[in-house]
């Protein structure tokens, strides 16, 4: 085997010039030197082919590598096209993306020249049409697209950041390829739902998702008023607009026609209740047997009126919340009846965690299964603070009036947060609230800086007469105490006299901190050290 | 009972139930047995690529999932949103056993662990450029534009 290069005819390895160089002229040498830099080269990719080889993730079978692939777009898509980069990093996974079509189904209509080549390698595959960002759309653009004149069926289309002509000129013009479109999921900007209204009567037989955001839904419109079974609604208005003008019955006669639906997601879109809805006490019920997630928010009547119909399977994650007015807490308002039917759907699972949430008027109750990687709130509550001083006693009337029922679920741990409203809740309202609460075993504090002063003297403020509230409370944990503040030691020991009490009641077992002391606050930690049988400081709280 | 006989040469004793996750495992013990190659728990199966620390990280996953029908779906927009929490800390818990678990499990025929593993290895990935990914996996890029 000849150790020459074939295409430059150096020696292999050999990097000195060869001797003739120099006698064949400037451009000769030149040449002579390009190849020579090619075949190196060459070479140089084949060694790091080789190499690669070597590496455990090249024992990646080339269908496991694809479904990694599609798994980073899927994640990353709608941010930018970052994700195609993954065919920049070597050729065994450049060759697995580009002969697979699959990964090419995503065209981003933000980037028109990526979307022509985009659809070109998707060779045949169903689209799922895409515009990413809140940009400027360019239907012309779209439109100049050439590869889409040939392509496959358009299964799915993600707009965000269009208005609703430009949405009707794409579906018109694209109207040949929308006969399998399965998810259509828009995000207009402007005001320009009546076009989109228009636009979105059309009957697709295939489809399976709608999502609509900052759009106003017709309930009597052919889109959703079908018998095909849609398994997402999921519709956003961004106020409530023409809605009044449509029978709320339109909502129960279409999801009486959904009963496969798995995600049921309205907010601000429910038409107004009127007087022949309320006297119609025989309105139906509506099954959703394989409803896994359900969210409400609106106004109180409308939300009463349809969450109080729906029967849901105990699996199914809820939350509703209240676009919350000062009416909602007068004796008669339906408020006390929505949270407690919120709160019986939580009897229904187990959720071992109660978070409640001190914060603005908005999310009245919500009550729901974990997702994956968050630990909570699978129940959250929020202390509603609404500015007439009747509203407010009544809010708080009400929110310790639901201590025993909060109290009643199954539920091991407390997780609370607090912020600038927290200080309107009295040493009286606690010792009310909590009163019911006898099974917790573990109490969180989100302080945000606030020191919870008046709850922990309500637990650690019992004897004789008064009961010891949260009995079998084992652990404490105070997060975001901002110890590193120069008041932080005196403001600590404010709370040590509660804490101390407290840690001394035999059932207590662990004291933990979000935080470390900083050196200037090293007496925080010398304070704290014996006053609970285990104390425990910084990043090792999160397992408790 | 089933004998699994690792890449190191440790023999692991599993319930069938528990074994039978696995669709590799399923069809060898499906299989015709002829006795004259001797008892065949005794004979074990022997797994040449998958290490016994991973084989062992991959028999808690099925025993906790034993109850389960197979599923192959975790098809969702977020990519850990429909993860059950014990899945998602058994797969994130060490980054470089969960690449290790998605070449046992393709090997092993568990779809919803390479499901899985797939995501938890994509999301290393995420937001990282070629460049940064080439480091991760210590490979080089071998072609030229």
């Amino acid at each position: 085997m000849s150790p020459h290069c074939p295409s430059c005819r150096c020696m292999k390895h050999d990097l000195s010039p060869p001797e003739t160089l120099s006698q064949q002229g400037t451009v000769p040498a030149v040449k002579i030197l390009d190849d020579r830099i090619k075949c190196l080269v060459n070479e140089l990719c084949q060694l790091r082919r080789q190499r690669n080889t070597l590496q455990p993730i090249s024992r990646l079978p080339p269908e496991v590598l694809l479904r990694i692939f599609v798994d980073v777009r899927k994640a990353t898509e709608r941010l930018s096209p970052q994700w195609i980069k993954l065919t920049h990093v070597c050729s065994f996974w450049r060759d697995v993306a580009l002969s697979s079509a699959i990964l090419w189904n995503s065209p981003d209509l933000l980037y028109p020249e990526l979307a022509e080549e985009t659809v070109r390698r998707s060779r045949g595959t169903t689209l799922r049409i895409m515009h990413s960002k809140k940009k400027v759309f360019n239907p012309p653009r779209l439109l100049g697209i050439s590869s889409l004149e040939t392509s496959a069926p358009i299964t799915s289309i993600d707009l965000t950041g269009v208005e609703g002509r430009d949405i009707a000129i794409l579906l018109n013009a694209r109207h040949g390829q929308l006969s399998q479109l399965r998810e259509i999921a828009v995000e207009v900007t402007g005001a320009t739902e009546a076009q989109l209204h228009n636009v979105l009567t059309d009957d697709y037989p295939c489809l399976q998702s709608i999502q609509l955001r900052r759009c106003h839904l017709e309930w009597t419109s052919a889109l959703v008023n079908t018998t095909t079974c849609l398994h997402t609604i999921d519709v956003h208005s961004p106020h409530r607009g023409i809605l009044g003008r449509k029978p709320f019955s339109s909502v129960l006669t279409v999801l009486q026609l959904q009963t496969r639906l798995v995600h049921l997601d309205l907010e601000l879109t429910l038409p107004s209740l009127r007087g022949e809805d309320l006297e119609n006490g025989s309105s139906p019920t509506i099954s959703l047997p394989k409803l896994k997630h359900l969210r409400i928010h609106d106004l109180l009547r409308e939300t009463h009126h349809l969450f109080t119909r729906l029967r849901l399977s105990p699996s199914c994650c809820v939350t509703v919340s209240i676009a919350q007015s000062e009416d909602d807490y007068s004796a008669s308002s339906p408020l006390l009846p929505l949270t407690e039917s919120v709160l019986a759907h939580a009897h229904t699972f187990s959720p071992s965690t109660l978070a409640m949430l001190l914060g603005p008027p908005f999310m009245l109750v919500c009550v729901g299964t974990p997702r994956a990687g968050e630990k909570r709130p699978l129940l959250s509550f929020r202390w509603p603070s609404v500015i007439h001083p009747q509203s407010q006693r009544a809010a708080h009337a009400l929110l310790i009036s639901l201590g025993p029922v909060i109290g009643a679920l199954p539920v091991s741990e407390l997780s609370i947060t607090f912020d600038h409203s927290s200080s309107r809740i009295t040493y009286g309202d606690w010792r009310q609230l909590l009163v019911g609460f006898e099974g917790l075993r573990s109490v969180r504090l989100e302080t945000r800086g606030r020191l919870p002063v008046h709850f922990l003297q309500v637990l650690a403020d019992y004897d004789e007469n008064t009961p010891r509230l949260l009995p079998h409370m084992q652990n404490l944990v105070l997060t975001d105490l901002e110890l590193g503040k120069y008041n932080a030691l005196h403001a600590i020991q404010g709370i040590l006299p509660a804490l101390t009490r407290r840690c001394q009641d035999g059932v207590f077992r662990a004291l933990c901190f979000s935080e470390v002391p900083g050196e200037a606050n090293e007496g925080i930690r010398t304070l704290m050290e014996g006053v609970a049988p285990l104390v425990v400081w910084g990043g090792d709280v999160e397992k408790w | 009972m089933v004998v699994l006989i690792t890449s190191d040469d440790e023999r692991i004793v599993v319930e069938d139930d528990i074994a039978k996750r696995s669709g590799l495992i399923r069809d060898l013990l499906a299989a015709p047995w002829d006795p004259k190659d001797g008892d065949r728990e005794y004979m074990g199966i022997e797994l040449p690529i998958v290490s016994s620390d991973v084989l062992k990280k991959i028999l808690e996953y099925c025993e906790h999932h034993k109850e389960e029908p197979f599923d192959d779906t975790y098809e969702s927009e977020d990519m850990f949103a429909d993860i059950d929490e014990w899945d998602l800390n058994f797969i994130t818990a060490d980054p470089h056993m969960a690449f290790e678990i998605v070449l046992a499990a393709n090997y092993l025929e568990i779809p919803p662990l390479v499901s899985l593993g797939s995501k938890a290895v994509a999301n290393m990935m995420r937001g990282k450029d070629a460049e940064e990914i080439c480091d991760m996996f210590n490979i080089e890029k071998d072609f030229e534009p």
